[in-house]
């Protein structure tokens, strides 16, 4: 397939082996209006415009704070939006993904470096001096994300018990 | 929450996985439509003192259709032939001292900061002459509402600044949510499906960019992040355009806070997520970078947000030369205005208040009217143009005003033309698809076409 040729093989042999990884961690930090899948592909163009893969150190850590930022980003052209929703009334509750199961619901509702820090330390086991590298940020800011985001899921836990 | 590794194991395995194979075609596509040369440009020297002009708009009578249309259909008239060339590309211009005119600003601790490099290429380069702008034939009545039978665009949601107005064809170039290119004749006020040669591409799943209608180059250009693409409407296909240059790839450089079209550079200037302003020229597919807005306390009065919330670029005021910015906030007020940036410049001019009703936002563009004389925004409850003289809003009351999905200025009719629907319809909402007109000229609104069905928003 001729559009492939810009990448060369060993370019999208990358890509398939980092793949299942990369679509795990989007599907945790992708905003609820985002397909996991898009907010890959677009990070994945946003970094390949500029690098190789294969020129990288630490390709997945690479793509990964990649499709952090872009969640980010996303989350922030949106944001406009949700505030003319509220303007016109949306109850907050439709906004969240009705087919989730409570404990999802309450999951999504963190902000994606919250959710990034808590997917990485509690699923893959990272240490929060990891994880603040691979997250672009210091130790402390890490360990404040994963703490920030379990206390939060506390509180909405707590208020679903005794509400 | 009562097991947070199970549920970040759910998290982590929601949706449908579209695989690594088709992964790599999206973005083998993507990556297709960038040319090797997708880098800021910079041009040593710079010897052209172009004289600046306002791009000049001939309207004259009709000698053939392009797009097929008859019976009142609106006529376009063919490029026109004698073109001049667009400027050369300067470097940017050093920091600003204190023998210019560039703003001196203070942030946080008080430590003084120019406004920063502005790029002169705005003041430094002229559009070419545009081609003719069509004309409703004689026989035509565009106040008359269209089929109820016609073809429309599919059901939304749909993207905001999805609409641009085609001077040459004299037609609206929409496209839907889906990527389909739709044309609406404004003259006999029908939907046309373009079913281009070339179809658009969108990034993932749907299209979520800014159009804008370059009018000396003749050409729609299609801002997605990420990507552009270039509508030719005389032979009905896209291209692929090179996307912004990475000017901070770790924090994502994305376009995506507004595309105005500059008539007197002929440039499209695109404002990106990181607060730089980028011009694009359509003709040589070269990104140029203006200068930023981060950071500078004048255009941003909270210094609390000036590095991590830029303004939205909403539109540019023909009449007195101005770049309209929101602030990110969205409405604006007494403490933290819109503002009139000099784009030959970068010189804050100007800054104006909300409407009465605050403006409804929503991102990639507000619904406001892209190609026109100035800046247009919904607020709820009227469509409001921002008045070049006095910097106040002027608004007509109308229906047109909720949740629309595009607004685009027709000077045809001189009328702003308003698609309907809405990108983030909630669910359980009622949702439309007529188009409606307002005309600042005698405070009315009109149906362009009325709406064929009402649908409930899933």
């Amino acid at each position: 397939m001729e559009l492939l040729s810009r990448t060369d093989r060993s370019e999208w042999a990358l890509v398939d082996d980092l793949y299942p990884q990369l679509r795990r961690f989007a599907a945790v930090v992708a905003p609820l209006d985002l397909e996991p899948d898009d907010l890959l592909q677009e990070a994945l163009v946003a970094v390949l415009r500029s690098h190789q893969l294969s020129d990288l150190d630490h390709p997945l850590a690479y793509l990964r704070k990649a499709i952090l930022t872009t969640a980010i980003s996303h989350n922030r052209r949106m944001g406009r939006r949700r505030a003319t929703m509220n303007r016109f009334g949306a109850p907050e509750a439709v906004r969240v993904v009705p087919d989730y199961p409570s404990d999802l619901a309450d999951l999504v509702v963190l902000p994606p470096r919250e959710r990034a820090a808590l997917y990485l330390h509690e699923i893959e086991g990272y240490r929060y001096s990891e994880i603040g590298q691979l997250l672009g940020c210091t130790e402390a800011a890490a360990k404040k994300a994963g703490a920030r985001g379990r206390r939060r899921l506390e509180e909405i836990y707590a208020g679903e018990v005794t509400g | 929450m009562s097991n947070l590794k199970s549920s970040l194991e759910q998290l982590a395995e929601r949706g449908d996985p579209i695989g690594s194979d088709r992964l790599r075609e999206r973005v083998a596509m993507d990556l297709a439509g960038r040319s090797e040369s997708d880098r800021i440009r910079s041009v040593p020297g710079w010897a052209i003192a172009a004289a600046v002009a306002a791009a000049s708009i001939i309207v004259i009578g009709v000698a053939s259709l392009l797009l097929g249309g008859s019976d009142g259909a609106v006529e376009p008239l063919p490029p026109a032939a004698s073109t001049t060339t667009v400027g050369e590309i300067p470097a940017p211009l050093p920091p600003a001292d204190s023998t210019t005119s560039t703003p001196t600003t203070t942030i946080g601790t008080e430590t003084p900061v120019t406004a920063g490099a502005w790029n002169p290429i705005l003041a430094e380069t002229s559009a070419k002459e545009a081609p003719p702008a069509a004309v409703c034939p004689s026989n035509a009545n565009p106040d008359t509402p269209g089929p109820m039978d016609q073809a429309r665009p599919g059901e939304g949601p749909w993207s905001n600044q999805s609409a641009v107005f085609d001077t040459r064809t004299g037609r609206v170039v929409f496209v839907d949510n889906v990527g389909r290119t739709w044309t609406f004749d404004v003259c006999t006020n029908t939907w046309q499906d373009m079913d281009p040669e070339t179809p658009w591409h969108t990034t993932g799943s749907r299209f979520i960019g800014e159009l804008v209608y370059d009018m000396d180059s003749d050409r729609t250009i299609a801002f997605n992040p990420g990507a552009v693409s270039v509508y030719d409407a005389t032979s009905n296909s896209w291209s692929r355009g090179s996307g912004p240059p990475n000017t901070d790839q770790s924090s994502g450089s994305s376009h995506g806070l507004g595309a105005v079209y500059d008539p007197i550079s002929g440039l499209a200037l695109v404002l990106t997520n990181l607060g730089t302003l980028l011009a694009y020229d359509v003709d040589t597919d070269a990104w140029t970078e203006i200068g930023s807005i981060m950071g500078r306390t004048d255009v941003v009065n909270d210094e609390s947000k000036t590095e991590e919330w830029p303004p939205f670029l909403i539109g540019y005021v023909a009449e007195i030369d101005r770049l309209a910015f929101l602030p990110f906030e969205g409405t604006p007020s007494a403490e933290d205005p819109g503002r009139l940036l000099d784009p030959r410049t970068g010189q804050i001019t100007g800054s104006f208040e909300a409407p009465e009703d605050g403006v409804s936002g929503g991102f990639g563009a507000f619904r406001y009217a892209t190609g026109g004389d100035t800046a247009y925004v919904e607020t709820g409850s009227s469509v409001c143009r921002l008045n070049e003289e006095s910097h106040e809003w002027d608004c007509i009351s109308s229906s047109a005003a909720v949740l629309s999905s595009a607004m685009v200025l027709d000077p045809i009719n001189d009328r702003v033309v308003v698609i309907k629907d809405f990108c983030c319809n909630w669910p359980g909402s009622s949702v439309t698809d007529p188009v409606l007109a307002v005309d600042f000229a005698t405070g009315t609104q009109i149906d362009l076409l009325l709406a064929a069905k009402e649908r409930i928003a899933d």
